[in-house]
């Protein structure tokens, strides 16, 4: 722990490749009545991403799941993600097809500091009917988070002054670009305060 | 009658010592959000590939706004990676998830805490010396559109709007070293109101949150 933004991690950020495991357990129990027959044609189909290819911390990063099959658009799919420790029910919400007309579930979500630990659940009727594989994407290293100061003086070498403001820039970017997730997040967030607080909508 | 009870106590030292040994009983906390009549409450234990579910002790109120869950476990189901956690559910259904415990003998073998931090990016070949005054620029231009975000953060998440906010971060349950505010990191900040988003979503259609 000597690098300060770990502390952005935290204690409570460890994950285990498990813990969607326990998740899956506590799904089982929260939707009522698992099928214990499942129904065996149907299964989700997806490609995790690779750890190279991992966008920059907080980025967006879309997962798709492709339903094999099964033609049923009306089915829900549900993943519980666990980022950097932290617990997301996520909805799959947007639905599109693939080329063989297969439909295809896709949600954005930001892309992990350290890790990404993630399983689908496909649920008719609070009835789960397709688990997929449990998926776990780690980091080879971490990313430095942390705002970038511009006020530090730049080194008088040439070759390493370019090398810092190269790290700025890029670091910068990233900023940015999380800055303005944000910026599109508040607004969301300002539509959906607006319903009557955050009560239950009818729909 | 003396020979035969002290026969007796020395074979069922024998016999349970070690097995008292090796069954040794470690207990847990998790801290669950929330603050309600509790239903059911089930202790985990996530090992290697497999998910135990442990009776609970107890639940306590640690206070205002957080259950404590007390649940043991056996030293040998610490595999050396392994966590807990607990879930609890209300008398009108609702279900909290708690924190994400590393247990102690996990702690000293965790690769998670030894990733190395990412080295400086290296200067592409196209990048050459007499591009420092492009970069320099690039810099500036990047720092004065941070500026710029971070004021209409500013400007927009405060007063009724941020406290609206932070009470919902409380009433789903998302535990948090700082509260919610403009002035958090750019990577924190995106952080904490994506799952606030999800959360609403998922709570305005209708289905359950789950949070720890």
């Amino acid at each position: 722990m000597n690098v300060p933004y770990r502390i952005l991690i935290g204690a409570k950020t460890v994950v285990s490749t498990c813990l969607v495991i326990g998740v899956a357990l506590a799904i089982s129990i929260m939707v009522a009545g698992v099928s214990a027959a499942q129904n065996r044609d149907i299964s989700l189909s997806h490609e995790p991403p690779v750890e190279s290819e991992l966008p920059s911390p907080g980025s967006p990063l879309e997962l798709a799941v492709t339903l094999l099959n099964s033609k049923n658009s009306q089915l829900h799919l549900r993943g519980f993600v666990v980022r950097d420790g932290r617990l997301m029910d996520i909805h799959f919400r947007d639905l599109t097809s693939d080329l063989y007309d297969r439909v295809v579930y896709l949600a954005d979500i930001a892309a992990p500091l350290a890790e990404l630990s993630y399983q689908f659940f496909l649920v008719d009727n609070q009835e789960v009917v397709a688990t997929s594989q449990l998926y776990t994407v780690r980091r080879s290293c971490i990313d430095n988070v942390l705002p970038v100061d511009t006020s530090h003086s730049l080194s008088s070498d040439g070759k390493k002054k370019l090398e810092q403001l190269r790290d700025r820039a890029s670091r910068l970017q990233v900023e940015v670009q999380n800055f303005e997730s944000a910026l599109k997040l508040i607004e969301e967030l300002q539509a959906l305060t607006e319903k009557k607080g955050s009560g239950k909508s009818n729909s | 009658m003396a020979r035969v009870i002290a026969s007796l106590l020395v074979i069922m030292t024998a016999t349970l010592l070690p097995a008292a040994v090796s069954a040794q009983t470690r207990t847990v906390d998790v801290h669950v959000p929330g603050n309600f009549q509790v239903h059911s409450a089930v202790g985990l234990i996530f090992t290697q590939g497999k998910t135990l579910q442990k009776n609970v002790e107890q639940v306590d109120q640690g206070d205002e706004d957080t259950m404590v869950v007390t649940f043991s476990y056996d030293a040998s189901e610490d595999g050396g990676d392994s966590y807990a956690s607990a879930m609890v559910i209300s008398s009108e259904g609702d279900v909290r998830f708690g924190d994400i415990k590393l247990l102690a003998g996990s702690l000293t073998n965790r690769s998670f805490y030894s990733l190395p931090d990412c080295p400086p990016k290296e200067l592409s070949r196209s990048v050459h010396q007499e591009q420092t005054g492009l970069i320099e620029s690039l810099v500036e231009i990047r720092a004065a559109r941070r500026e710029a975000h971070q004021l209409r953060i500013k400007t927009v998440m405060s007063g009724p709007f941020l406290e609206k906010l932070r009470r919902l971060e409380k009433g789903f349950g998302f535990q948090y070293n700082k509260p919610l505010s403009p002035n958090l990191t750019a990577f924190e900040l995106m952080n904490r109101l994506s799952r606030l988003v999800n959360a609403i979503k998922n709570y305005q259609s209708g289905s359950p949150s789950s949070s720890n």
